[in-house]
């Protein structure tokens, strides 16, 4: 897991990523780590919730919904009283719409079906996250 | 809800009359008219007791005939068939079940080190750029170096070169100077001759002087001594004077020959040597300056295939993601499995006598699957499969959302920006 920063600054992004598959949560910390992001993992909203509660600060919580133990829904809510200013954004495979709203009204920045991955999402990720890791590396 | 109607209705009770008519309520029937006939023939042997007696063992029969029999009454052999079919049939749901979990398994195993190797490569070839900017860097160095060199040496053959210019000017004065000195000493070679010529007078003086002496007689003596002096004076100027012109002429030879040597040795052109070396040195350096932007065009290219690679591996990394949209549809249909082979297995029980029917029908049961889709997939597929339309061709994109998903809704933009 990677530490929480007190000099973020002058250190690449980091993204918290939860989802409860392994392949999924691999995925996509190989493609951001590729990239030059910093990148935490969480199995579940429990495990994401405990992370934050313990003094991880993301400049991004990218979550997965359907999950077992604590859901994606529930830990958005519970998130952004902790992360008032972080784009929490959701990458499920649930399409329905009256998920769609009811994340969009507990603090979600924005709704991604799976597959999303690859460039398309380094540039999405890069768009939500206001400095880029190459703006760091030149800090 | 559309159930089996309770336990007091069986199957097939909305059929006519005449289809529930089965062999035995005729036999049954028959007993009964024949034991009526018999009644009114006989009265006096066959009474109201023994006929009732008869109505009594044949209800008897029928109830426990009911409980024994199952519900597929009047094959047995049929039932039998149907019955170990259906309890089969939970067999091999269960082996497709176990076989798309060992599905869900190997797929994700297989997926996990392809990711690895996949990070494996991706590793090895950042080292691999690593050390090509170290060799590049290092390379520029030394050009810089070898450049910086050349350019020393370069100014060093100049001066060696100008020194060389003037020490070969100052040679030349030197041979000019040394041939005027040679002609200096061949312009001697006259007084030679002027001095020969005075020793022949002075030996024809002394000639003289002897026949003089020689006239005079004794009172000449002493004038013949003088004689003989003034010739053997003669005779010493003669060989001085012969040795002095051997001596010029030898000394102007060697002149000519050294000044001819030395000629021969500003030909070869020691400054042209030193001039072509400093060409070499500045072809040398050109070289060197050819290698700094080759190298630094060849650190281009491999950052530029690198970009690529890594564009290839971070994309290969989101194709990843269709085993967890795999994971998630195969888990769903094991849990469908699952539901058929417990439904069956009541199916099975219920023809077998010891169980009431399931709680609902097979049809219902598959509309109740729908309530766990999650994917959009999911839903075209239970349409098609179904015999139903496309969700787009059946439900409007902008239906409001209802309290409980339809079976087919559309599935919204893939990125949505909130």
């Amino acid at each position: 897991m990677v530490p929480a920063s007190n000099c973020s600054e002058v250190l690449p992004p980091i993204v918290l990523v939860v989802d409860d598959s392994p392949t999924m949560r691999r995925s996509v910390q190989l493609t951001l780590e590729a990239t030059g992001y910093r990148v935490a993992v969480a199995g579940d909203g429990h495990e994401a919730l405990s992370l934050l509660e313990g003094g991880l600060h993301p400049d991004l919580l990218l979550t997965d919904i359907l999950m077992p133990g604590m859901d994606g829904l529930t830990l958005i809510s519970h998130a952004r009283r902790l992360l008032r200013f972080t784009p929490i954004v959701a990458l499920t495979t649930q399409s329905q719409q009256h998920l769609r709203d009811r994340g969009k009204a507990l603090g979600a920045t924005a709704w991604l079906l799976k597959p999303t991955g690859g460039r398309e999402l380094v540039d999405l990720v890069q768009r939500f996250v206001a400095r880029s890791p190459a703006t760091a590396a030149a800090t | 809800m559309k159930g089996w109607g309770g336990p007091d209705a069986g199957p097939g009770t909305g059929a006519p009359l005449w289809r529930r008519v089965t062999l035995r309520d005729v036999g049954v029937g028959a007993l009964l008219a024949l034991g009526l006939i018999l009644h009114s023939l006989y009265a006096e042997h066959i009474g109201w007791g023994e006929l009732a007696a008869l109505a009594i063992g044949l209800a008897a029969g029928l109830w426990l005939d009911q409980r024994r029999r199952p519900l597929l009454a009047g094959d047995h052999h049929t039932t039998r068939v149907v019955a170990q079919d259906i309890n089969t049939l939970r067999q091999a749901f269960g082996v497709l079940q176990q076989q798309v979990q060992a599905t869900i398994r190997t797929s994700e195993e297989a997926v996990m080190s392809m990711m690895e190797r996949m990070h494996r490569v991706h590793r090895s070839t950042l080292d691999l750029r690593e050390r090509i900017v170290e060799a590049v860097q290092r390379s520029q160095s030394l050009s810089t170096e070898s450049l910086d060199r050349a350019g020393r040496h370069g100014v060093a053959i100049s001066t060696l070169a100008e020194h060389q210019a003037r020490f070969e000017a100052a040679q030349r004065e030197n041979h000019q100077r040394v041939r005027a000195v040679a002609d200096r000493v061949r312009d001697l070679e006259p007084l030679v001759a002027t001095i020969s010529g005075i020793s022949r007078q002075t030996n024809l003086l002394a000639i003289n002087a002897n026949i003089e002496a020689a006239r005079a007689g004794p009172q000449g003596a002493g004038f013949k001594i003088v004689a003989t002096e003034v010739r053997r004076l003669s005779t010493l100027t003669a060989d001085a004077a012969e040795h002095i012109s051997t001596g010029i002429r030898d000394a102007a030879a060697a002149i000519d020959v050294e000044m001819a040597a030395a000629q021969r040795s500003d030909d070869e052109g020691s400054a042209e040597q030193l001039g072509e070396i400093a060409r070499h040195i500045e072809s040398m350096s050109h070289t060197l300056g050819d290698v700094v932007p080759y190298l630094g065009q060849l650190s281009g290219h491999m950052d530029g295939g690198m970009a690529v690679v890594t564009e290839d591996i971070i994309n290969t990394l989101g194709d990843m993601q269709f085993q967890d949209i795999n994971r998630q549809l195969l888990e769903q249909i094991s849990q469908a499995l699952g539901a058929l082979s417990e439904h069956f297995a009541q199916v099975y029980r219920l023809i077998d006598g010891d169980a009431p029917p399931p709680p609902v029908q097979l049809e219902e049961l598959l509309a109740r699957w729908t309530d766990n889709y999650v994917m959009h997939a999911q839903r075209v597929a239970h349409m098609l499969g179904s015999g139903g339309t496309t969700p787009e061709a059946s439900v409007p994109v902008d239906a409001p959302a209802p309290d409980s998903p339809p079976l087919a809704s559309a599935h919204g933009p893939r990125i949505e920006l909130f």
